[in-house]
């Protein structure tokens, strides 16, 4: 593989929580390499270190040592403005619960990160549209979070992380709020934008669906990786 | 367990912790400054008028006070002063034989009341000689003299030269005597530095030719509060005779400034604790709103409904404990500090000079009582503010609380078309504003009526002020007089305006010159078969005066001067009284004319006036200008000419204009200020006082509301958190803080206005009766006490603004904390 479809590059990073005099190792010495199409998973053991390295991977949190790329560009010393515009232009975030901003509309959830990148309307309503119709919530369009179910409002947050077509998206979890059924449609949708829009996703899960239906499965284990395995199709 | 628990929740939010006891504490400590401030400004009116001369509490023979004649001389002071020493009230006595004579120095003399003291007794009730500013005090044993400063410039004397003293004796003989002067006091009280004359208590009976004899006697008491019971005993041990009368009869006009001051500072006052009770109650009001969740989850596993209101009830008197700690510790450590450094109004506004008995400084009092009774409110609102939401919380069916109530449906159709022409972030905080109605209710009810206390408490003053000077200068002096340059220092007839007529028609077609009327005026005897009264007799032109004026609104019996009434005079009730004159009674008045020729006339009296100033009323005589004129041998020319303005507020441009019309060398115009130099010192001093309650207030509101958009920012953190993992610059998130304060605040302020100024406006009609509250004071002229509030632009628009632009400040600090939310923190954020 060449170095160009790397899309992400950790090198030795590491991140300690500082709690009163106790130092937390909530990442240790981590180095891996996201490829351009990957779709992995992050296992292990909760407090394993999961949701501290997709922060990372994505400039929500800097690590305590080591250095990581995003597209090529060291993130590490990025400034707090930096960060944030990295994340508009290459980051999708999912979160395992509050997800949404309340006060928007489905419709405007997806088009707010568009909005953010100065997408013209026209544009941004079309996709937008598309995307939500694509992910069977049409109809929903004009709802509030408040008025969608869990399994919505999760499809609606995937819907917004990808519509800005980030070079990565990063869930959190996203089926642990959902019943199977909801959770297997999720990955379906998310499976199938990774294979016709060739868009890379790296999420951690304690979802034994999720493990089986990834390509690449990263095991980590008080915040090392225990295992990297890649599955061919 | 459950206190326990309380503990356990106000230490787990230190933020929200610091924010409700930092409303509090700032609230708290606000409003003890104020009463602190007001109390102090208040007691020192009273203790520095009354410690100068007039002491606690005075005998006098019965009738002096009214008429102070030597007839009514105590001829053996003895016993009498063994009686009230003997009163275990009584700090100290000092006996005093006082009466009215002539000083003269050159061709100057004036009229003065002379008080003999025995220094050494004196010094113990009064603090006259420590007011002394040129030569010494008094000493026992010489003939020296002390004199008022205004006095003493009238007269043009200073310290170590002579003057000459001339009077009736107890005996009816002719007094007089050469004295030189010791020292010259300054009281800044117009009654003793323009009129007192003080020697010692020897000197001054043999004057009066009344060896042994006494007028009064003046009495310092160990706490002046004890004022009522004291005169009771004395009046009973004395008898009949006697009559014993405490401060407030001595000096009506401090009484009644005192008594309007408390007044209307306790109106200001208690606006101030309701704006206060709104800035500690929003913050405790969100604080527990915001927790419906937590609430819905603590029923959800069984909690009973009792033991979740008790637990906020004990947390919020955990936080209002804490509160009143740092409150009364703040308030009572600034008013203390305060209390002993004293305010300096003179810092605040140059060349103030201050009110009668009240120095440049301010020493503000802080008491015992009023701080629990504050902290007992402020403890009540948070209390109550916190139960409020918890009661609805607790009635809420669990699943719901969990769910929160902040559901916004009815908005959620419109959603779509919004996002195109709007900036995001504006739509975000437009529809924030609208999603969580109880906190906008809040925010903008308790900014506004912020606003509203303003508007009201500014158009209150505004309109009691506008409303004194107006009443005021009606009275007698109008809004601007034209004079001869030296004419108000003695009134001398020949320091006369030409040609009138010509200056008349000049003057009234200026703009915003809405009348003007030709006076006399000038120092006279008025005599009647059986007494004399120096007097101030002014000629008036009856018609053109009565639209400057309403001195003929002021006749209480018979009737105004009418044209053409050259036989006539009008005097003042008191005067009547003391010259024992009646309706249709002949007045012989004597005055020098400008000639130097002693010139006389006799008047009927067909008018009697009464007004609310027993200075106008015992001292002046009204004739007509014609009779006036040939009294003075003034020919046509007159003394001044008194102008009423159109728009007072226009009065500097109107200056401008007159002077450019009546320039002549040697004429000058006085405007009401310079006219009513005491009154104009009244609202500039009042102004002060005002702006620094506004400032105190705006402290107040301004914290209020940063601790509001704090609480809306600390429960929008996962949202915040949420936004920046999107990607939205740092800048986006304060903006929208901002934009939101913006909006709510423009809600907030609209309303207030709205709310304040229809307020104002229907009080402005109606008129709020204070007069209840004066019962038993005499009057100040122009106090009515009936106050007609009036929205004045430029004392209502400008605070309004303030509270706008600081509040937008003050939610800089809040919205730079959202933006710099660690955004993984934020999301993990409960
Ligand atoms: N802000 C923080 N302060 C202190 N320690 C933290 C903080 N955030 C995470 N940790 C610690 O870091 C370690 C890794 O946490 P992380 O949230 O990444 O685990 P995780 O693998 O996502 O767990 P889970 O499967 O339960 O979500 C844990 O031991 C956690 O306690
Ligand atoms: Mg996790």
């Amino acid at each position: 593989m060449s170095a160009d479809k790397v899309v992400v590059r950790l090198e030795q990073v590491a991140r300690v929580y500082r709690q009163n005099s106790l130092a937390v190792h909530a990442l240790r010495g981590i180095s891996l390499e996201i490829r351009k199409g990957d779709f992995a998973v992050l296992v292990g053991p909760s407090g394993s270190g999961k949701t501290t390295l997709l922060n990372v991977i994505g400039g929500l949190d800097t690590p305590t040592a080591g250095r990581i790329w995003v597209a090529g560009t060291e993130t590490g010393r990025m400034s707090k403005s930096k960060l944030a515009e990295m994340r508009l232009r290459k980051i999708g975030f999912v979160f395992q619960e509050f997800n949404l901003i309340p006060v928007l509309s489905a419709l405007e959830n997806v088009e707010f990160v568009m909005l953010l990148q100065g997408i013209p309307e026209a544009e941004r309503r079309v996709r937008s549209n598309a995307l939500l119709k694509e992910l069977g919530l049409q109809g929903l369009e004009h709802r509030r979070p408040s008025e969608l179910s869990g399994g919505q409002q999760q499809r609606v947050a995937v819907a917004r992380a990808i519509a800005a077509e980030p070079i990565i998206v990063l869930p959190d979890e996203p089926t642990a709020n959902l019943d199977s059924k909801a959770g297997g449609a999720l990955l379906d949708l998310m499976r199938r934008l990774n294979e016709q829009k060739g868009v890379t996703f790296v999420f951690s899960t304690h979802d034994p669906m999720v493990v089986e239906r990834a390509r690449r499965v990263v095991r980590l284990k008080d915040g090392e990786i225990e295992a990297d395995e890649r599955r061919p199709e | 367990m459950l206190l326990g628990l309380a503990w356990r929740n106000v230490l787990r939010n230190r933020r929200r912790t610091a924010i409700t006891v930092s409303s509090i504490a700032i609230g708290l400590a606000a409003m003890t400054f104020l009463w602190g401030f007001i109390d102090g400004m208040n007691r020192q009116m009273i203790v520095n008028t009354t410690r100068f001369f007039a002491g606690d509490v005075q005998v006098h023979l019965k009738g002096y006070h009214d008429d102070p004649t030597l007839d009514l001389t105590i001829p053996e002071s003895g016993a009498v002063l063994r009686a009230v020493r003997g009163d275990p009230a009584v700090a100290a006595a000092s006996v005093r034989m006082e009466g009215k004579a002539l000083a003269s120095r050159g061709d100057k003399s004036r009229g003065v009341v002379v008080a003999g003291v025995a220094p050494q007794e004196e010094a113990k009730v009064t603090v006259l000689f420590e007011a002394v500013v040129e030569g010494g005090p008094l000493r026992a044993d010489e003939t020296g003299i002390l004199l008022g400063e205004k006095l003493a410039e009238a007269l043009g004397i200073h310290a170590g030269e002579e003057l000459v003293l001339v009077g009736q004796a107890y005996d009816g003989s002719v007094a007089s005597g050469r004295y030189p002067v010791r020292g010259v006091f300054r009281t800044k009280i117009d009654e003793l530095d323009g009129y007192l004359a003080v020697m010692s208590l020897d000197a001054v009976r043999e004057f009066f030719a009344a060896p042994g004899g006494a007028t009064a006697i003046a009495l310092r008491l160990r706490d002046r509060s004890e004022i009522a019971p004291v005169r009771a005993r004395l009046a009973t041990s004395m008898g009949e005779r006697y009559e014993v009368l405490g401060w407030p009869t001595l000096l009506p006009m401090v009484a009644v400034s005192v008594r309007f001051h408390e007044v209307v500072t306790y109106v200001v006052l208690l606006m101030f604790l309701v704006v206060v009770a709104a800035a500690v109650a929003n913050p405790v009001l969100m604080a527990v709103l915001e927790r419906t969740r937590e609430f819905g989850i603590m029923l959800a596993v069984g909690t009973s409904r009792g033991r979740l209101l008790r637990l906020v009830l004990q947390e919020a008197v955990l936080l209002g404990l804490a509160g009143l700690a740092a409150g009364n510790a703040l308030g009572l450590g600034l008013t203390a500090y305060f209390g002993r450094a004293g305010i300096d109004l003179g810092a605040f506004e140059a060349g103030l000079r201050t009110m009668p008995g009240l120095s440049d400084f301010i020493y503000p009092v802080v008491r015992a009582d009023r701080s629990l009774i504050l902290s007992a409110i402020v403890l009540a609102t948070a209390c109550i503010a916190a139960l409020y939401p918890a009661v609805n919380a607790a009635r809420l069916e669990p699943v719901e609380a969990i769910r929160g109530r902040a559901r916004a449906r009815a908005s959620a159709g419109h959603g779509a078309a919004a996002s195109t022409r709007w900036p995001v972030f504006v739509l975000i905080a437009a529809r924030n504003i609208l999603r969580n109605r109880r906190r906008t209710a809040i925010m903008v009810g308790g900014a506004a009526f912020s606003v509203l206390a303003f508007v009201f408490v500014f158009g209150f003053f505004d309109g009691f002020f506008d409303g004194m000077v107006e009443n005021s200068t009606r009275y007698l002096t109008g809004h601007v007089q034209l004079e001869r340059a030296g004419f108000r220092k003695d009134l001398a007839p020949e320091l006369a305006l030409d040609k009138p007529a010509e200056l008349l028609t000049r003057l009234r077609s200026v703009p915003n010159v809405a009348a003007a009327a030709p006076r006399v005026q000038a120092q006279a005897l008025a005599s009647s078969a059986t007494k004399s009264e120096g007097i101030v007799l002014i000629g008036i032109d009856p018609l053109p005066e009565r639209s400057v004026t309403f001195i003929h609104r002021t006749i209480v019996q018979g009737k105004a001067l009418d044209p053409g009434a050259d036989r006539e005079i009008v005097i003042g009730r008191k005067l009547a009284e003391r010259l024992r004159v009646r309706l249709g009674e002949k007045v012989v008045v004597m005055a020098q004319a400008a000639d130097g020729e002693l010139g006389t006339a006799a008047y009927r009296v067909s008018g009697i006036f009464a007004t609310e100033s027993s200075t106008f009323d015992s001292a002046i005589a009204y004739v007509t200008l014609p009779a006036a004129q040939s009294l003075l041998a003034l020919g046509a020319r007159v003394s001044t000419v008194n102008i009423r303005l159109g728009d007072r507020a226009a009065l500097e441009r109107t200056m401008e204009d007159l002077r450019r019309l009546a320039a002549a060398p040697g004429l000058v115009l006085a405007p009401w200020q310079e006219l009513l130099p005491q009154l104009d010192e009244m609202v500039r001093f009042n102004r002060v006082v005002s702006d620094i309650i506004l400032a105190v207030f705006l402290l107040v509101v301004a914290t209020a509301i940063m601790n509001t958009v704090f609480m809306a920012v600390a429960e929008r953190t996962r949202e915040f958190g949420v936004l920046m993992a999107l990607g939205t610059p740092p800048g986006a998130i304060r903006r929208m803080v901002v934009y939101e304060t913006i909006v709510l605040m423009t809600l907030a302020s609209l309303l207030g206005y709205g709310i304040g100024i229809a307020l104002v406006e229907y009080f402005g009609r109606q008129g709020i009766d204070l007069s209840g509250f004066f019962q038993g004071y005499a009057a100040i002229p122009g106090l009515t006490g009936i106050v007609y509030p009036k929205v004045l632009v430029a004392t209502t628009i400008p605070p309004g603004v303030a509270l706008l632009i600081a509040s937008v400040l003050v939610s800089l600090y809040p919205a730079a904390k959202a933006a710099r939310l660690d955004p993984v923190a934020a999301i993990r954020h409960a």
